[in-house]
């Protein structure tokens, strides 16, 4: 495998920088049938789910602590495996995105995800769950057009500190 | 909560004002063009084109209604999709007022066969419709993703310019007689307007309305590219049939047309399978007619390209495309996107939110999409009979639901209105 199928995300994390457009940038120059290795000190979801728009299957195997290897085939597939399931989670199993509980609620990533999938999720994991759930949504934008929907169904959304690029918000059903 | 959160979000947002023209004008051309059906009855039965009554009420509908809406939808919904703004949005106020009066001129001289008016009202038209065309170009020239989207928009904006040059030629035909098959020409001018331009929209961002109405799970796009291609295959080879006037040309075109509405309609219905949301209401009602009536008019159009009762089947085809399948499919979509437009602008500091809920008068759509359903049976009956009077009683149906949906959209802004504008509360002891 030459080096320049390999791309350690590691250093660039640690200096606060955002990979995704080297990433991209480097994927776009892999042809059809390609691969390309990528190491992070976690799963990158939302960079997998852009790659597959590109035409990458991605795998990603868990080597150690803080240690990831995300392996990328041009296969023309798009396929994301190993993408976390919503099992042990209330909601939907289809939704397309990852439901993760946490001491805080449940955590939605939505990030990378084309409109309008993101909003879907976000209101059909709200709609099927009862009680004083509060969910916590990972978005890559201001999802202007969930508000009016979160709205009818008597949800409201505070913004929450996220990571640079992330928009984070808490939702909780009847809060006025 | 909301209200603070969303003072920012506004911001990044276009201003209501400018979907909200659109859709607007769409709403009082859906008046106009019933009404002005009204009077063309007669003439309704037999109409294979020329200027007239008939020919500006179907241009009211597909130009005052259906890319009002089409362009209202566009500059709302693309920068959201799409992650980028939009270039200008005084372009897009621009673009408006070119087209809305180059609209009325144009619909003047063809009620009235002024050939002067309709070069000039075309012209301004065009303008208005071409400066649209750059602006949606120009925010998905770069986009990567949403695949199954932008490439029937793609498909839509180039009907878009072939349908002006073939408006143009069909305008400058009128004083000049240089055709040798006008009515060709015409055909292919309405078939890649309606198919092309306006019905490709209504195709492509059934992909992002129709899972966002139904919480929906995504469907596999390629099928949806797949009938993207195939529309634009039968888009090509009509219009060569047509210029042309090859016959054989013209089945394909027809036969590919219903693969790619095939593969359309089986999308549709796995997104509606999968749906969260179970109770739709009559906007969906409208939507499922219209995905009747596109395959319907498909197949009337073949029985008019075969030569099978061409005075009959002609106008029936053209019914069925303009008042059957896309004034169905945009009120039907109205119907769902005005309150939520409604509902996301009214967020202001200090204001919460009012529910889309609130802005719906359910009475007036009941009563639109009653009259919208009896008003088609009608008019075809009417057609089909070569019956002036059942065509004339069908449009004054049609024209009551227009009223109706007209009610509804005053009573929405009047609601919007009170709510952004609450009156001051009368101080105590006073």
């Amino acid at each position: 495998m030459s080096d320049n199928t390999l791309f350690d995300l590691r250093p660039l994390l640690t200096q606060g920088i955002d990979p995704l457009q080297t990433v991209v940038e480097r994927a776009r120059a892999v042809g059809a049938g390609g691969a390309l290795v990528l190491l992070a000190p976690f799963n990158p979801l939302p960079l997998r789910r852009v790659l597959a728009q590109m035409g990458f299957s991605s795998t990603a195997l868990r080597q150690g602590d803080g240690e990831w290897r995300i392996s990328l085939l041009r296969d023309g597939q798009g396929r994301v495996e190993g993408e976390p399931t919503t099992e042990d989670c209330p909601g939907p199993t289809d939704l397309g995105a990852p439901v993760q509980r946490q001491a805080d609620g449940l955590h939605i990533d939505v990030r990378g995800l084309e409109a309008p999938q993101p909003m879907v999720a976000i209101l059909r994991l709200c709609a099927s769950l009862s009680g004083d759930a509060a969910v916590i949504v990972h978005h890559d934008r201001d999802p202007v057009y969930l508000y009016p929907e979160l709205a009818e169904i008597g949800w409201t959304a505070d913004p929450l500190p996220g990571t640079p690029g992330e928009v984070r918000l808490l939702l909780r059903r009847g809060m006025t | 909560m909301f209200r603070d959160f969303l003072a920012g979000a506004t911001g990044r947002l276009l201003p209501a004002s400018v979907p909200f023209r659109f859709f607007g004008a769409a709403v009082i051309f859906h008046l106009l063009g019933w009404a002005t059906l009204v009077f063309a009855a007669d003439d309704l039965p037999g109409f294979l084109g020329g200027p007239g009554l008939v020919l500006a009420a179907l241009h009211m509908m597909t130009l005052g209604v259906a890319a009002m809406t089409a362009m209202g939808a566009a500059f709302q919904l693309l920068p959201v999709a799409t992650k980028r703004p939009l270039r200008s949005v005084g372009a897009c106020k621009l673009a408006f007022w070119l087209f809305l009066p180059g609209l009325l001129l144009l619909l003047w001289g063809m009620a009235e066969d002024h050939t002067s008016a309709m070069d000039a009202g075309g012209s301004l038209a065009v303008s208005g419709l071409l400066l649209f065309a750059l602006l949606v170009a120009d925010n998905l020239r770069q986009v990567k993703d949403m695949r199954v989207v932008t490439e029937h928009v793609w498909v839509a904006l180039a009907s878009l310019v072939l349908l002006v040059v073939l408006g143009l030629v069909l305008v400058a035909d009128f004083s000049l007689g240089f055709l040798e098959d006008h009515q060709g020409v015409a055909l292919a001018h309405a078939v890649i307007a309606a198919y092309g331009f306006m019905g490709m929209m209504a195709l492509g961002f059934s992909y992002i309305l129709v899972p966002m109405f139904t919480l929906a799970p995504q469907p596999d796009g390629r099928l949806g590219r797949r009938s993207a291609w195939l529309a634009a295959a039968a888009l090509l080879l009509s219009l060569a049939g047509l210029v042309h006037g090859i016959a054989p040309l013209l089945w394909l075109a027809g036969l590919a047309g219903l693969g790619a509405v095939g593969l359309h309609l089986w999308t549709m219905a796995r997104i509606m399978k999968g749906r969260m949301k179970k109770a739709l209401g009559d906007s969906f009602r409208l939507i499922r007619l219209a995905w009747v009536m596109l395959p319907l008019s498909l197949i009337v159009g073949l029985a008019a390209a075969s030569g099978l009762a061409v005075d009959r089947s002609g106008p029936l085809f053209g019914f069925l495309l303009v008042f059957g399948w896309l004034l169905s499919m945009l009120t039907g979509v109205l119907q769902r996107i005005l309150p939520f437009l409604g509902s996301m602008v009214s967020v202001r500091p200090g204001i919460k939110p009012v529910l889309m809920s609130k802005l719906i008068a359910p009475g007036a759509l009941r009563a639109h999409m009653v009259c919208h359903f009896a008003a088609l049976a009608l008019v075809a009956t009417g057609i089909v009979g070569a019956q002036g009077l059942v065509v004339r009683l069908g449009a004054v149906v049609g024209l009551a639901g227009a009223l109706a949906f007209a009610g509804f959209a005053a009573n929405l802004w009047y609601k919007l209105s009170r709510h952004m504008n609450p009156r001051p509360q009368p101080a105590e002891n006073t």
